[in-house]
């Protein structure tokens, strides 16, 4: 079976899925928890409280817990050979694995990106959708590579925006898909079966953080 | 001025968060000059994207300089 590790700077939602893989008596062979870094973050900060119950759940759990200050950190390529970790996932807001860490794992590492892929890469992704009009929001899974948002595409899960705010849609996708995929894409790795990548044929552009004058136009 | 590769630039400039007043001020004075006339380029070029829009107006706050109309984003979305 694949050993699995987790990258982590929400501890609130890794402590959700472990709750939904330990219903099928699985868990993370190691998760790595590092805080968020940029200011603009702290809003959306889980707080002290969020690392104290993950470190209580871990114990509880027998997962190894290991604090970093970043996660492009030696210690992680050490601990992922030590242990022959291949995969990972991540609930990462804003650090950029490097290379090393990518090759680290061999069967790669999943994350969740908050907008609709290949057409909304990068920063704001669901708010640039709604900016232009489009009939969808929504979240989708992809294999980490090198670029911004350009790895391969496994999930994508879509609602349609029609009236509905910003935050009614970001609250939607969060409650309704964004661990449950996270789950999704774990038994797959665990138990070796294949992973449906889609293809895509077209680079999009990359879209960044939005000024408050265009955010204004959403509601 | 007619810029080739109007995506690239802009992506070297959005990437490296040039508009930030503190890193804006680093820069020489011919760095300077270019980024602005990019930026009035971006402007004044009707094939706007509305990413284009969106980093006028971050050089907007950080110059201190006014590009852009409000009223004209709103026709343009």
């Amino acid at each position: 079976m694949n050993k699995i590790a987790c990258f982590t700077q929400r501890p609130l939602q890794t402590i959700i899925l472990m709750y939904l893989i330990g219903k099928k008596n699985y868990n993370f062979d190691v998760i790595f928890y590092s805080p968020l870094k940029k200011k603009s973050f702290n809003k959306k900060n889980e707080g002290a409280f969020g690392l104290k119950s993950l470190e209580y759940q871990c114990k509880i759990a027998g997962v190894r817990l290991i604090k970093l200050k970043n996660l492009n950190s030696v210690k992680v390529i050490q601990i992922s050979k030590k242990y022959k970790i291949n995969s990972a996932l991540a609930f990462i807001a804003d650090t950029i694995l490097n290379s090393k860490i990518l090759n680290c794992f061999k069967k790669g590492i999943y994350l969740t990106h908050g907008g609709v892929l290949p057409n909304y890469r990068g920063v704001d992704a669901n708010k640039w959708a709604i900016l232009k009009g489009s009939k969808f929001s929504g979240i989708s899974l992809i294999k980490l590579d090198k670029g911004v948002d350009t790895g391969k595409i496994v999930f994508v899960k879509k609602i349609i925006n029609y009236n509905k705010t910003h935050k009614q849609i970001e609250k939607e996708i969060y409650y309704k898909f964004k661990i449950y995929l996270y789950e999704k894409i774990f038994l797959l790795l665990k138990l070796n079966k294949k992973i449906p990548f889609k293809k895509v044929h077209k680079k999009f552009p990359q879209y960044f953080e939005m000024v408050n004058e265009l955010s204004k136009f959403i509601r | 001025m007619v810029y080739k590769d109007v995506e690239s630039f802009f992506l070297f400039l959005e990437r490296n968060r040039l508009f930030i007043k503190k890193k804006f001020d680093r820069l020489s004075k011919r760095q300077k000059s270019r980024i602005l006339q990019f930026i009035v380029y971006l402007n004044d070029n009707k094939k706007k994207d509305i990413r284009y829009i969106n980093l006028i107006l971050k050089f907007e706050s950080a110059l201190k300089k006014k590009f852009i109309s409000i009223h004209k984003i709103k026709n343009k979305l």
